[in-house]
């Protein structure tokens, strides 16, 4: 039998894991990340209000399962970014190269941004959701989660030279 | 006039339209350096979301996305059926209980509970436990009259708006529980406790917590409650 709620949820599988990369940078947790999101979704469905956006509840209840396992993750040692990693890289044109360089060094700076600026930063400009559902998602006030994507966006301009002016 | 930088990124990012929008972009066009601290913006959204997409270590598994289905296989389709925790009939319930799970023990609203009414209630906990419930902050430990230690992990409010408190209790040997506590009219309330052995470094395995985890997507707790959020709480 089809269960349309869990094919929505396989179908949102793609921004959940970029979700949850976004927060740990580790692939591995990142999936262990998205399986216990869509376990407890499933088993909380009930809980879902139609009315809302099913993909701004799926990344809080990912967003508290990160803090979870950070909270009891207690042994967790230095934690493996997986941009210090280099891929092999594939054989490409060089204005193919010139763009995945580019887009490397995009996501080089993301990961140095801190956690807060980084999540705020996904869901708004990577997953599209508005300021109050990022800042319902984080249970933060939307002030918050403005301020952090503009520290964020500063931070980024600086970092990858495009010149932004000096705002308030 | 001086337009401040959040109205220039509420812009770019779509949370402004009609009218006010409308003349925001005209005065964007008309003044140069206005233009350039507008497209910080718009093109920082545009890497960003350009960089993530392209990032081949966001792909999703043909594993993960099999596994996931074949756990929502597992579970019952209808939604009565998926909140084992709050239904009163059945002692146990065969939530997703890893094997180094020693004993489970869910006491909220009947759950779990045995046929027949124990002679004390076993919600109630103990003075010295429910002092330090409702004083230790989150993070910090106390030692308990009759030897036990207690370490208060987090505190949250409950979908009633109950303020509850995760907390670990540690015997000698290792032996304890993780339990859940919420403070109600008559002192503090025991909603959930599920028995542990800690390791060496006094944790139990993140493993061992599923059945704490549905306990919370089950009873719609909040996320943690911050420090400071927490001392309102505090005695």
């Amino acid at each position: 039998m089809q269960d349309s709620f869990v094919e929505d949820i396989v179908a949102l599988l793609p921004n959940l894991k970029r979700f949850a990369l976004s927060l740990c940078r580790r692939p591995e947790v990142a999936d262990d990340l998205v399986q216990i999101t869509a376990e407890r979704a499933i088993r909380a469905r009930h809980h879902f209000d139609p009315a809302t956006r099913l993909e701004a509840w799926l990344f809080r209840i990912l967003r508290n399962a990160w803090i979870d396992m950070l909270r009891r993750d207690a042994t967790r040692g230095e934690t493996v970014d997986i941009h210090d990693t280099p891929q092999a890289d594939p054989v490409d044109s060089a204005a193919q190269t010139h763009d995945r360089l580019m887009l490397q060094s995009v996501r080089a700076a993301i990961t140095t941004l801190p956690e807060d600026q980084r999540a705020v930063l996904h869901l708004v400009c990577v997953e599209g959701l508005s300021y109050a559902e990022t800042a319902q998602t984080l249970g933060i006030p939307q002030g918050t989660v403005m301020s952090r994507l503009s520290r964020a966006r500063r931070a980024l301009g600086d970092k990858l030279g495009i010149k932004g002016g000096v705002g308030r | 006039m001086d337009i401040d930088d959040d109205r220039l990124m509420a812009l770019a990012d779509g949370e402004m339209d009609g009218d006010e929008a409308a003349r925001l972009h005209a005065q964007i066009t008309a003044d140069p350096d206005l233009a350039r601290r507008y497209a910080l913006f718009t093109q920082t959204a545009d890497l960003v979301k350009e960089a993530v997409l392209a990032d081949p270590e966001t792909a999703v598994s043909p594993d993960l996305e099999a596994r996931i289905r074949q756990m929502a296989a597992a579970m019952p389709p209808e939604a009565e059926n998926v909140v084992p925790l709050r239904r009163p009939a059945p002692r146990w319930q065969p939530v997703a209980v890893a094997a180094s799970l020693a004993l489970a023990v869910g006491l909220s609203a009947g759950l779990f509970l045995a046929p027949r009414a124990p002679e004390t209630d076993p919600t109630r906990l103990s003075a010295a436990l429910e002092e330090q419930l409702g004083t230790l902050p989150s993070g910090a430990d106390a030692a308990l009259p009759d030897g036990r230690r207690v370490s208060v992990i987090a505190s949250f409010t409950d979908g009633a708006g109950a303020f509850c408190r995760e907390y670990e209790t540690v015997a000698e040997g290792g032996f304890g529980h993780v339990a859940v506590a919420c403070r109600d009219g008559a002192g503090w309330s025991l909603r959930f406790a599920m028995a542990t052995r800690s390791g060496d470094d006094g944790y139990a395995p993140a493993s061992s917590l599923e059945a704490l985890d549905a306990f919370y997507a089950a009873t719609g707790a909040s996320q943690p409650l911050s420090a400071e959020a927490e001392l309102d709480y505090l005695e």
